[in-house]
């Protein structure tokens, strides 16, 4: 589904120039739920950067069924993204602005593929019924990645891309999202790609990937 | 230790703190203009009469330009006064070559006083000296002859020197020596222009004094304060003071990011340090910048007031006020320090309760004008009431936002807008713009209209000065002209004497058949332009007085609502009562049918291309400041457009982790643009189009010449100005937008 083929991710840090990792290749299967993990620093955000589209890698193609992602245009990249993949990031990337609703409708107007059901189908899976009228800035954090989740589905994605979805959570919310995320894969066949240092997340992947002195060893 | 953390936070944002700093120094520099302009104001009149009168500290000038009656003898009462004298017989007459004729302000006196007005040149006595545009107009150059129309005689001179023209000479001037003047006028030794360098320090009795022995003569104190504001009238503060406003809008904005920027990096606090030590450093660098702005501001303000000087001509520059320079430094500071106040909890309102707090406001301003009319606080009222109904107005358009059609489209231009005032501000700055910019074109506009509309008022080109009545002059209209007559501490630069049936003929003037018996009957009548109505708030039958020479009571009939310049109109039933005659002209040749009797020409027209060019150069300056304050709009916007970008930016980050692509914040950008434009259009238009058409106050801001009339075409001028610097908004975040995405790849 997923094909990463030598890609080498470099950063500049003052003058000189680190590289993070160099030459990986991997691919990702569909309903694959695999997490990527290491140290802080390794570089498992960068590479999960990578994969999504989200940074264009020094070297290296990704493959998204077949696509480079990194040969379309910013606008044609941005609908691939819309349309098959979702997001959940550490610091939920709520906009306070905006309703727990119309947080979760945004996606859908995002990609003008507009599907009621699926959110009222969203909102009772991911039991959100009290917090629709409710801004992000007075939920809790398990709350807050419960909308998250919840508009990361809304455009019915097949790869959901989580950056360290408990980060900012206690031992019960982490738990509750993580089984969340495990349902979701297992019931909807998403495939899943979450990156954490929680060493008890491992449990829930498929396939892990680590990272080992600036080395990628997957599973 | 302190100064390094201050220091060190200056080079991390040098970009912003040279901004702060640069929009400190404008506004200081306004603040000390507003202060000064006043006393600038008189400084600059005093150059320019100073100019006018060659730095002679009295002048002691006939009414009419001619005029022997009102003296008590020659000039020798005013021996004991002076240390220098310049003396002249001042005519105008007709000058003639072969193929060329016209009109022409002929000095005739001695090569010493020539010599006083032109160094080193001295002439003999078929000799003259005439600037440049009398040698155009005539066609002649060095060493041609001039023919001169003096009575019934003509004299022929020769051109020896071609001068440049100079307030003193005006336009087309010739000199001569001898006493042609003199004799065929019967002049004897009564000068009718001359000018004194006085002894005496007390100037003041010293004119009174001589004002004794001169009637029917303007004697003028070129120093005296009073006369000096009689010459100035534009009113600079409303300028200065709303551009000092704007830059410490600016520049407030501006201290507010850097500090935003600070407080970000947590520096202090994450040592635990102090908000207090936080803010003494802020303040130490706030005192720094009220000191670098105290110097740079004081440059600036004498560097621009010089500049004015110097391009009129003055004699003498400008000082600016130690006192201003500290009281304006002192404000800038304060300003500074209301940056360091707690803002959230000194403005801690719900919305709801800030529009109710906005709307008491407005039904109070406006229930206050019921009460108030016709003074300063009305028209301050009236500003207020102004600005509250467009703060209520774009509270509105904010409000009717959220019901925009598209959700993207009302999530980009409300959702993520809606805690910040900046997109307010915004539309506030753009809709104002266009206000102030239509008012300050319709000004130049209507101008233009007013000297047209002068001419089209009064309509006499040229004017034959006679010394008596005679038989022939009953065949023509006898009227009465004056210049440089005192209406209570303003001049008036023209004074037409007509009768009703002259009234009629000559002006374009409208009165009613009450009105007409009025100024027909043997009581003083006055017709005043609106220009005096607003700046002494004088009303239809107030009785006035004018002084010529000596004081008359006259009662006002009609204000000219068409034209706001400063001439009168006075009823005059008895031509001989003023010791002259002055009768209209046809054509230039009717002089010789006066040949016995002619004194002068004079050309109404150019008494009126005068007044255009005295305040043309005040224009001059006032237009460079407006230029500057519409640069200074078009910079804020941008900066207001980017500050815009960064407040959005965080959301904007997130939409497009999301997925949203450039291309869709493009069009969403220009949507915004495209209701900023159309929500200017509307408010601005409207508002701007009601001020103009029923606030005469407007021109009373200003206290010009200007008279404020709506036009559509203007308003179309300053949308467009506005719609200019919107865009320049957009541009810029559209490549701030670009720009960051090419970072992200």
């Amino acid at each position: 589904m997923i094909k990463v083929e030598n890609i080498t991710c470099k950063y500049k840090n003052g003058t000189n120039i680190q590289t993070l990792f160099e030459q990986e290749s991997f691919e990702i299967n569909q309903k694959d739920f695999i997490i990527i993990s290491g140290p802080s620093g390794s570089g498992k955000s960068s590479l999960l950067k990578i994969v999504s589209g989200m940074l264009k890698p020094n070297e290296g193609k990704v493959y998204w069924q077949d696509k480079d992602i990194y040969s379309l245009t910013n606008q044609n990249l941005s609908k691939v993204r819309l349309e098959e993949s979702g997001f959940i990031y550490q610091d939920f990337m709520l906009i306070d602005e905006l309703t727990v609703l119309d947080n979760i409708k945004l996606v859908q107007h995002l990609s003008k593929k507009i599907n009621n059901e699926l959110i009222e189908e969203l909102i009772k899976k991911l039991s959100l019924e009290k917090l629709l009228t409710k801004y992000p800035p007075v939920l809790s954090g398990g709350e807050k990645q419960r909308v998250a989740i919840a508009r990361a589905l809304a455009n019915n994605p097949k790869v959901l891309f989580c950056d360290e979805p408990t980060g900012a959570l206690d031992f019960v919310a982490t738990k509750e999202i993580m089984d969340l995320l495990q349902k979701i894969n297992q019931e909807n066949n998403v495939t899943i790609i979450l990156v954490t240092h929680e060493q008890e997340n491992l449990k829930y992947a498929t396939r892990i990937i680590k990272f080992d002195n600036g080395k990628l060893k997957c599973d | 230790m302190r100064l390094k953390i201050v220091y060190n936070n200056i080079k991390k944002y040098l970009g912003l703190n040279i901004l702060i700093l640069i929009a400190t120094i404008c506004c200081n520099a306004c603040l000390i203009m507003s202060f000064e302009v006043t006393d600038f104001g008189i400084h600059m009149a005093q150059s320019r009469i100073k100019t006018n009168y060659l730095d002679y500290d009295i002048v002691v000038k006939s009414t009419t330009g001619l005029s022997l009656r009102g003296t008590k003898g020659d000039n020798d009462e005013l021996e004991p006064f002076y240390n220098k004298k310049t003396s002249f017989y001042n005519v105008t007459l007709l000058a003639s070559t072969n193929n060329n004729a016209d009109t022409v302000n002929v000095f005739e006196g001695t090569n010493e006083s020539i010599s006083n007005v032109y160094n080193q040149i001295s002439i003999k006595h078929n000799e003259t000296i005439i600037t440049n545009q009398l040698a155009n107009s005539l066609g002649v150059s060095i060493g041609e002859y001039i023919n001169l129309h003096i009575q019934n005689n003509l004299y022929q001179y020769k051109v020896i020197s071609i001068v440049d023209s100079n307030e003193f000479t005006s336009s087309k001037a010739m000199f001569i020596i001898g006493s042609n003047i003199s004799q065929s006028f019967a002049f004897k030794n009564m000068y009718n222009l001359i000018m004194l360098d006085v002894k005496d320090e007390n100037m003041h009795q010293v004119s009174q004094h001589i004002s004794n022995y001169y009637f029917e003569y303007n004697v003028i104190d070129t120093n005296d304060l009073e006369y000096i504001k009689s010459s100035f009238y534009v009113n600079l503060n409303f300028v200065t003071i709303i551009a000092a406003v704007l830059f410490m809008a600016i520049m407030l904005v501006l201290l507010s990011i850097y500090m935003m920027r600070l407080k970000k990096q947590k520096s202090y606090f994450d040592i635990n340090l102090s908000t207090k030590y936080f803010h003494l450093n802020m303040i130490i660098q706030y005192a720094i910048y009220t000191l670098i702005s105290m110097i740079a501001s004081s440059i600036l303000t004498s560097f621009v007031c010089n500049w004015y000087l110097k391009s009129i001509d003055a004699f003498e520059l400008y000082d600016i006020r130690y006192l201003s320079i500290i009281f304006s430094s002192t404000i800038i500071f304060i300003a500074f320090m209301f940056n360091l106040v707690p803002k959230k909890n000194m403005f801690k309102f719900q919305p709801k309760y800030n529009t109710i707090i906005k709307l008491s406001c407005l039904i109070l301003v406006l229930v206050s004008l019921l009460f108030i009319k016709n003074t300063d606080i009305y028209k301050l009222l009236i500003i207020i009431a102004v600005v509250l109904i467009l703060i209520i107005m774009v509270d509105l358009v904010m409000w009717i936002k959220k019901y925009a059609p598209n959700f993207l489209l009302k999530v980009y231009i409300f959702d993520i807008n809606k805690k910040s005032s900046i997109a307010k501000v915004i539309l506030f700055v753009h809709v104002l713009t266009m206000i102030v910019l239509s008012i300050v074109i319709c000004a130049y506009v209507n101008y233009d209209k007013q000297i047209d509309a002068l001419s089209e008022l009064i309509k006499i080109d040229d004017v034959v000065v006679t010394n008596t009545s005679n038989s022939l002059s009953k065949q023509y209209d006898q009227i009465r002209i004056d210049s440089e007559v005192l209406i209570k501490d303003k001049s008036l630069d023209l004074v037409c004497g007509f009768n009703g049936e002259q009234l009629l003929k000559y002006t374009n003037i409208d009165l009613n058949e009450y009105e007409l018996s009025l100024y027909n009957s043997s009581d003083n009548y006055v017709i005043l332009p609106k220009f005096y109505s607003s700046v002494c708030n004088y009303q239809v039958g107030e009785e006035i007085e004018l002084v010529n020479g000596k004081k008359e009571k006259y009662t006002i009939l009609k204000i000219v609502d068409q034209v706001y310049s400063t001439f009168a109109i006075v009823n005059h039933s008895d031509n001989l009562k003023y010791g002259y005659v002055i009768d209209r002209k046809i054509d230039l040749l009717v002089a010789d049918k006066f040949s016995d009797y002619v004194y002068s020409v004079v050309n109404i027209g150019n008494k009126i291309e005068r007044m255009t060019d005295v305040y043309a150069k005040t224009f001059k300056f006032l237009s460079s400041i407006i230029i500057g304050l519409t640069i200074l709009i078009a910079w804020f916007s941008c900066y207001l457009a980017y500050m815009e970008f960064y407040y959005q930016k965080p959301n904007i980050d997130k939409l497009e982790k999301l997925g949203m692509s450039n291309k869709t914040i493009i069009n969403l950008e220009i949507c915004k643009l495209i209701i900023n434009v159309i929500v200017t259009l509307i408010l601005g238009g409207i508002v701007g189009y009601i001020i103009l058409s029923y606030f005469d106050v407007i021109g009373d801001l200003f206290k010009t010449l200007i008279f404020i009339n709506a036009d559509i075409k203007v308003l179309g001028i300053a949308l467009v100005i506005s719609i200019a610097c919107q865009i320049l908004g957009f541009i810029l975040t559209i490549y701030l937008i670009n720009k960051k995405r090419t970072i992200r790849d």
